[in-house]
């Protein structure tokens, strides 16, 4: 299963894996294709696509976010309900993100350094949430977790049961971004370590953390924007209780429904920033890592 | 043939190609010879069409192709590393510029055998590139630029991907290639020994500019330049001028060597040096000295040469050399 | 770094307590729901009229957005690896922003441009398609949070290749046209099946987006998410949602299954 490749709905990753190194002729004037006239179609092409299937409707989202002046924009994203369903999204997934960084760490410890049988089937069954759709995923969670548990647990409308989904679906992120660096990391540091009579803690705490740090970092970011946009996988069980369980996808989902679409819109604008600021700051992040690494290299 | 006029191109600041003018005979094999970053790619592939030119012009057979497309100008061009396509077998590989050119089967599959054999990969046909050596690999890329008859094929760093052995079979059998077909060609090499090997015109390049053109003896004899000349081969400074290691000759004393330089008709400074180190390199003996002056150098002579005068270090000779055209500075310096 | 028998086992239990409890059991618990009355009950289930109706439309939409995204994708994938492209670090930005939009956000931004009074929203007056709430609208959005895959896939792979085997191509007198046809689209074929592969997944398996956009009548213009969504909320029909779940996480098992497989033919060329 790919471990560099990005996964089935992740976010863009803010380091992308440098695409094979791109040789200095490739972007230079060093070939013709279809002639010049060929290629302004093409850029046309391309412009026109992306600006109506992607740009247009995220700017007619922000200019309609104001319909109702800057005031209203301001009294949409601080109404009560909006600001509670803003805070059990971000609590939640602060928590979810922390508690995969610690748990995908793991598991991408014990993919790589153990050994076990059946660890191939488990290695393959990271990627399901990727490849599960997300109401798909809700279903299966209340299978087990919902009112007719088999094992008696019902985390059904409760902020558990949020943060059992969100765990869910961002599982792979922090795995599949720690496992092939810890495939890369050199052994002999450790071994070097030991030699010098460091316990596994300190080897561990000192050594390899260090180095996976990035990695791990990138990945709960990752989690941690998917998580807080989530909607298929929390609203079946979920809830939607306003102030309980109700997260800010649902909530602008409500304001639709209400048929409160100015409200709507600047929620989502909202929401969107706040994804947008923890994408840019992992990708400022891993650009400035990037050049302290090159640099004492 | 080839003209190449005040061709110029420029990437922002640098100069690529500083106004080059170059005459490449039809029927010729010429190198272009050249340090790395000097040029040569840049004015192979405009005359192949892969680069446009910021001035100057370029033809084949008296027509203007400056503004042509690669694909009308005629040409067979092979590529450093091979440009193999690697989804295609050996023989759809040789047989691309045909299939193009919609060629009858019949005429494709005759044409595309007779490459084969001539390139040596018969019994290749139905393998794909990752199957091949690197050799293998240029010699069917060689076979496809030839299968589209072109004007002039045009050979950029052929066998600089390969190892040493293979690099030097594959350039005699390119010369042998070249007698048998007879088709313009231009090679670009950093190595002088194959351009020396291969070629029967050199044009050196430095720094985006020509700075001599002419037969391989001529070039290596006759440098213009102090750049020509240590590009060319090895070269040791002797006094005020550079020589060719193998052309100084050691003598005893200076009576002796001013009389032999007079004899041979030489001219040059003789310079009053002492052998520092002998070292027998099989057929070739390399005596490395100190002269007066502190400048160290090195000569060459024949085996035979150094058991018949058993040179030893320690010892005080005086040197002067056969052929020194020019003094040192004469031309631009390297 | 070593670790003792005692630490690695305790690792290794953990790890696979979460992964089991998180994953592996609630999947066992699904399919025991689904066919523990027996293949007929789940047959039945899948084959009436909404649920082929479903399938139908689900299928419908993944047929319009791949060659959308398949040629769109390609294009905009060359135009970034071989062109010069005026603000490339901004397209390259617009591409991955599908990633980073909540598929809710997207519904929403669908409406406020294709909606009625959206910017677009005299269209459906002036020409009487129905964007929202009508099968474009359903492609639409589903293009959307498919749009990256393809370029994804397909760009880094035009990097590798590099351009030697096109200038080749040139040089034997191919034409553009010829040199894609023969030459790129072959050496790019595996990474653009990956693309699609990843596409044909994520259309079917969306749902944020299209609930907004649809207007979800059984039958007509409900999709295979909008049927599981739809059975359990407004039918309470637990078992038909499990049933519809199931079937729909066939096709995802079968998508990562061909993942897997490509990754193979992708990295080991
Ligand atoms: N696409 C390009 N952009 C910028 N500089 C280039 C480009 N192609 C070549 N150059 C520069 O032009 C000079 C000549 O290049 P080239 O002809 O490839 O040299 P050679 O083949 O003699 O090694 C080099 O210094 C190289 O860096
Ligand atoms: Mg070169």
């Amino acid at each position: 299963m790919s471990t560099t490749t990005q996964p089935v709905g992740a976010p863009p990753s803010p380091a992308p894996p440098s695409a094979a190194p791109a040789r200095a002729s490739s972007q230079g004037g060093r070939r013709r294709r279809g002639g010049p006239g060929g290629r302004a179609l093409g850029l046309g092409v391309v412009g026109l696509w992306l600006s109506l299937m992607v740009l247009l409707p995220l700017a007619a989202l922000t200019v309609r976010s104001f319909d109702d002046g800057l005031s209203g924009f301001w009294a949409a994203v601080t109404a009560p309900a909006a600001l509670a369903a803003l805070e059990v999204t971000l609590g939640v997934s602060v928590v979810v993100a922390l508690v995969n960084a610690v748990m995908g760490t793991l598991v991408a410890w014990v993919l790589v350094r153990d050994e076990f049988p059946g660890q191939r089937v488990v290695n393959a069954l990271i990627d399901l949430p990727f490849a599960l759709p997300t109401i798909v995923a809700s279903i299966v969670l209340l299978s087990l977790y919902g009112p007719n548990s088999p094992i008696g647990v019902h985390l059904n409308a409760t902020r558990w049961g949020l943060g059992v989904a969100l765990a869910f679906v961002t599982l792979p992120f922090v795995v599949r971004s720690v496992q092939p660096v810890l495939i890369e990391l050199d052994r002999e540091v450790e071994e070097a370590a030991a030699s010098l009579g460091a316990s596994n803690t300190t080897i561990f705490r000192r050594v390899v953390l260090p180095s996976l740090a990035p990695a791990v970092i990138s990945g709960t970011g990752l989690a941690f924007a998917r998580a807080v946009g989530e909607y298929g996988s929390v609203v079946l069980i979920g809830g939607n209780i306003p102030r309980e369980t109700q997260v800010v996808s649902q909530y602008i989902q409500q304001q639709i429904e209400i048929d409160s679409p100015a409200a709507a819109a600047a929620v989502s604008v909202a929401l969107l920033s706040v994804s947008f600021l923890t994408l840019f700051v992992l990708r400022v992040w891993a650009t400035l890592s990037q050049r302290r690494e090159a640099s004492t290299a | 043939m080839i003209t190449v006029t005040d061709a110029r191109k420029t990437y922002g600041d640098f100069v690529a190609l500083d106004d080059v003018s170059l005459e490449i005979p039809a029927g010729s094999l010429t190198a272009l010879l050249g340090p790395s970053g000097s040029g040569k790619s840049t004015l192979l592939r405009s005359i192949a069409g892969l680069e446009d030119l910021d001035g100057g012009n370029v033809r084949i057979d008296g027509e203007d192709v400056t503004h042509q497309p690669p694909q009308h100008r005629g040409i067979g061009f092979v590529f450093q590393h091979y440009a193999a396509f690697k989804h295609m077998t050996v023989r759809d590989n040789v047989a691309f510029g045909l299939t193009i050119r919609r060629r009858p089967k019949a005429e494709v599959a005759r044409k595309v055998d007779d490459l084969l054999e001539i390139v040596g990969l018969d019994g290749f046909q139905h393998r794909y590139p990752a199957q091949l050596s690197g050799g293998q690999r240029q010699r069917m890329a060689l076979a496809r630029a030839l299968a589209v008859d072109p004007q002039v094929l045009l050979l950029d760093e052929p066998f600089g991907a390969l190892d040493a052995k293979v690099r030097a079979d594959l350039r005699r059998w390119l010369r042998r290639l070249h007698d048998e077909v007879h088709v313009t060609t231009v090679l670009v090499t950093h190595d002088q020994e194959e351009a020396l090997d291969v070629a029967d015109r050199i044009a050196v390049l430095n720094k985006g500019r020509i700075e001599q053109v002419g037969d391989p003896v001529s070039l290596y004899e006759r440098p213009e330049n102090d750049f020509v000349m240590s590009f060319l081969g090895a070269v040791s400074r002797l006094g005020d001028r550079l020589v060719r290691p193998h052309d100084i000759v050691l003598e005893r004393d200076h009576a002796t060597a001013a009389s032999r330089q007079a004899a041979e008709g030489a001219v040059g400074p003789l310079v009053a040096a002492r052998v520092d180190r002998v070292v027998r390199l099989g057929f070739e003996v390399r005596i490395e000295l100190t002269a007066d002056d502190g400048e160290r150098f090195v000569a060459q002579v024949t085996r035979a040469e150094a058991e018949r005068r058993r040179y030893t270090a320690g010892e005080d000779v005086v040197a002067w050399a056969l052929r020194s055209e020019e003094p040192v500075g004469a031309g631009p310096v390297a | 770094m070593r670790t003792s028998r005692r630490a690695t086992l305790a690792l290794r239990t953990l790890a696979l307590v979460y992964l089991v409890g998180l994953l592996a059991v609630p999947i066992v618990v699904i399919l025991w729901r689904t066919f523990g009355e027996g293949l007929g009950p789940f047959l039945a289930s899948v084959r009436t009229p909404a649920a082929v109706s479903a399938l139908n439309l689900s299928l419908l939409i993944v047929a319009i957005t791949v060659p959308l995204n398949v040629v769109f994708g390609v294009v905009t994938a060359i135009a970034l690896a071989r062109w010069r492209v005026p603000f490339r670090g901004v397209v390259q930005a617009v591409v991955d922003l599908p990633f980073a939009v909540s598929p809710i956000v997207v519904g929403v931004s669908l409406i406020m441009l294709w909606g009625v009074g959206g910017w677009f929203g005299g269209l459906e007056q002036s020409t009487g398609i129905k964007v929202i709430f009508g099968l474009p609208g359903m492609v639409i959005a589903t293009v959307f949070v498919t749009l990256p895959f393809v370029v994804r896939e397909v760009e880094p792979v035009l990097h590798e290749i590099g351009t030697e085997q096109e200038q080749a191509a040139a040089t034997l007198g191919a034409s553009g046209w010829q040199t894609f046809w023969r030459i790129t689209l072959p050496a790019i074929r595996w990474g653009l099946t990956y693309g699609v592969v990843l596409t044909v997944a994520r259309a079917l398996g969306e749902f944020g987006a299209v609930i907004m956009v649809s207007s979800g009548f059984p039958g007509v213009s409900q999709t295979l998410t909008l049927l599981v969504h739809s059975r359990y909320i407004d039918d309470h029909n637990t078992y038909g949602a499990y049933t519809a779940a199931t079937l729909l996480m066939g096709l995802a098992l079968l998508t990562l299954l061909g993942m897997t497989l490509l990754d193979r033919k992708r990295t080991h060329r």
